[in-house]
This record gives structure tokens, sequence and C-alpha cells, in this order.
């Protein structure tokens, strides 16, 4: 199969042809479709862009290594959503313990590795144009988890209900109560920017 | 309210929402995914099962229980002061409450029917008094045939009630006639638990006497 077929496969195609044939092309361009969408939804919901990296990344590897896994009845994008949520949660868990415990630690592992910053665009950098941006992360941050996410999913992403309930686990009614409770702290949160 | 109307009601959120910047991945995002999967970090380590059998999170729980569970034996075993006794140190219990202080009813003279002449013989011949010891006021009469039991033949076994043993009234003691008395200090027994056979024995014995004490009612 050609480079351009595998382009015209759907996601399901794609990655039922890397599950037979393990073709990495399949893969690659599962990413490729991916990577932004998943980065964007990560992002809104940790409000951290290097962690947020790192939870798309070991979400991709978690797709490349357990591949067989995915079942054909499901969406791929809701497989591949659910386990960024989670992994997201995971993280989100890890940082709040870390932070708690990092203040008397600071500085005394030795292994830290540097990493060369990336100079692209980065939304936590403070810019006139981010400024709002980064006003309604601050709030977005601020919101309940559990409705933040399906905030995110809904408004950001803009998923279906019924998609948002699979990938959370919930039903719908209770997707759509927790986004509306979610738009309700929001829209507390951001008052002033609305009034202007 | 309904959800729709809700909607509406958050539109100027949901505005803003969707105005957001979108956020891309760094342009090395699949280099450095490809090289994470070639180096293989991400694979799992394969734990052996001592080490995931020792692992923290098994042992803490498993060593908890194991020592709320010795606890819990210590504090029922203190509380309970019998247990540590020895009973094979101890010399065994005295029913005094069991010891006879009143008079103790005359026994009336009874008859057992033995199936087996046989049997009869040999008991008569096992029983046979010592010479030393009077006729008449001796255990060992009891399968002497007297004036009462002589009518019938067929028995067996006889018990002289009154020539047996004497009980005075005045004292609670009890003596028998070859000269043993036997007072209220002699009379410690220690209790054991019956066996299948011993228990049989002692039904069958009951019923004969029930039987015994019907034909005398009769």
């Amino acid at each position: 199969m050609t480079d351009k077929n595998f382009n015209d496969l759907n996601d399901e195609e794609l990655i039922l042809e890397f599950q037979r044939n393990n073709t990495e092309r399949a893969f690659e361009i599962l990413v490729q479709r991916y990577k932004n969408p998943l980065t964007n939804f990560v992002f809104r919901y940790l409000g951290d862009y290097e962690a947020c990296v790192d939870v798309v990344q070991e979400t991709m590897i978690k797709v490349y290594r357990y591949k067989d896994t995915y079942q054909s009845i499901a969406k791929f994008s809701t497989w591949i959503y659910t386990i960024a949520g989670n992994l997201a949660k995971t993280e989100l868990q890890r940082r709040k313990r870390r932070s708690f415990l990092s203040i008397n630690a600071y500085g005394k592992d030795e292994d830290e590795t540097y990493e060369i910053p990336d100079e692209n665009y980065r939304p936590d950098d403070i810019t006139d144009s981010g400024i709002k941006d980064e006003i309604i992360q601050k709030a977005f941050l601020k919101v309940s988890e559990s409705y933040r996410k399906a905030v995110i999913l809904r408004d950001i992403q803009e998923m279906s209900y019924e998609e948002i309930a699979e990938i959370m686990g919930i039903t719908v009614g209770t997707v759509k109560s927790r986004i509306n409770r979610g738009r309700a702290q929001l829209q507390k949160l951001l008052k002033h920017i609305h009034n202007e | 309210m309904n959800l729709n109307n809700e909607e509406s009601q958050y539109s100027d959120v949901v505005k803003t929402l969707k105005g957001l910047q979108k956020v891309s991945a760094p342009s090395n995002f699949e280099a450095d995914l490809i090289r994470s999967i070639n180096s293989g970090k991400f694979e799992k380590k394969e734990r052996s099962f001592w080490a995931t059998f020792l692992l923290p999170s098994r042992l803490i729980p498993s060593a908890g229980i194991a020592v709320a569970a010795i606890a819990v034996l210590f504090l029922v075993n203190t509380g309970n002061p019998g247990i540590e006794e020895n009973p094979l140190l101890f010399p065994p219990r005295v029913r005094e409450d069991v010891v006879a202080s009143k008079e103790v009813p005359p026994p009336q003279k009874t008859k057992v029917e033995e199936v087996n002449p046989e049997a009869k013989n040999k008991i008569n011949k096992e029983s046979v008094p010592p010479p030393n010891v009077s006729k008449n006021n001796s255990a060992y009469a009891l399968n002497e045939p007297t004036s009462q039991d002589s009518d019938n033949s067929t028995l067996g076994i006889t018990i002289t009630g009154p020539n047996a043993f004497t009980t005075p009234s005045n004292q609670s003691m009890v003596s028998f006639s070859n000269g043993y008395p036997i007072n209220r200090n002699g009379l410690n027994y220690m209790q054991r638990p019956l066996t299948r056979e011993e228990r049989a024995q002692l039904e069958l014995l009951k019923k004969q006497l029930i039987e015994m004490m019907k034909e005398l009612n009769k």
C-alpha cells in the first residue's frame, strides 16, 4: 500500500492496519492526526506545556505498545482521548503531590537533567496577545477537575455528548450536568472579561 | 431548568472558549517519540515473584493484618485465665456438691434377668465371698440367692440392697461391709468423658434398671 493510500484511510482502518501488519506508517499518520488535538486538550487540562507534551508522548507510546488492546467496536478517537485523559489525570495528581513534597527537597536531586528549551510558540509565555488566553487558562485551572475535562472536550475539542460520555465513562446526562456546572464556574471566574 | 436553555445562558463562556488559541505539539514531537520508542525505555521491567511479593504496597497491608491478628489472639488469650491451667499438673476437682449429705433411701432388692445361663454361672463364680466376710452384710452377697429371689431361677444378677451397705442417717458417710469406710474426704473423683462404648453400656444398664423398676412396680 502506498503512502497516499494510507492517508485516505480513516483512524479505525489505520489502527487495524497497524495491529494486523505492524505497519509503522499507519501509526505515524495517526500520530500526525492526533498530536495537536491531544496537546490542546491536555494543555487546557494541566496548564503546563512541558508536562502536556510528555503526557501526549506517553499516550502515543501507549497506543504503540498496546495497539492490540484496541477493539474495533469503539472509535479510535474515543480510545486515544481516554488514554490521554487518564494520563493527564495521573500527571495532575503527581504534580500535586510533588508540589507538596518538593518545597523542602528543592535542589537536592543531583541527577536532574536539563533540556534545551523549545523556541517555538508556547502558550504559557506571557505576550500581549496571550494575556487573555492566560487569564482564561488560569480560570480553567480553578474549575473542578471533572467539570473542566467535560468543558474542554465539549467547548474546545467540540466533541459530541455521547463521545464525552464514553471517554469519561459516565452517562450523557451526567456529562451535560458537568458541562453546565463547569460553565457556570467559568462564567463567575471570567465575569470581568465578559463585562469589558 | 432545561439543559438547552442553560447552554444558551452560557453562550458568552462557550464563545470565549471556542475563541481560544489552539495549542500545537512541538516541531520535534515525532522525532522524540520515535526516539523514545526505539530506545525502548518505555518497556515495562519484568519483576520477579519475590520482588512483586516484597513490594511495600503488598507487604505493608499483609504485615499489618498479621500483626493485628496476633494482637487479637494475645488479647483474647490473656482475658481467659482458665486456659493457662495445665490440667495435667492440677489434682482433679472435688465435687463436694455430689457427696451425699442426707439419708440414702434403702435400696430395694432387685432382680435382673439374664438371657444367657452360662454367664450367670460365671458371675456367680466370680462373686464368691471371701470366707471371713459374713453373708448377711456383704457386698459379695449381690448374687447370692435369698429367700426373695430364690423363686425365680432365670435371674442372673441379684442386688441385695439393705445388706450391701449401711447408711447411718446422722453421718454423711458410707461404709461397705468389708470394713473400708468412705468418708466425705475420700469421695474425690475425677470427671472424665465417657467413650462411646462406655456410654452405650451405661445406656443399656439404664434400660435394664428401668425395666427392673417396672417389673417391681407390677
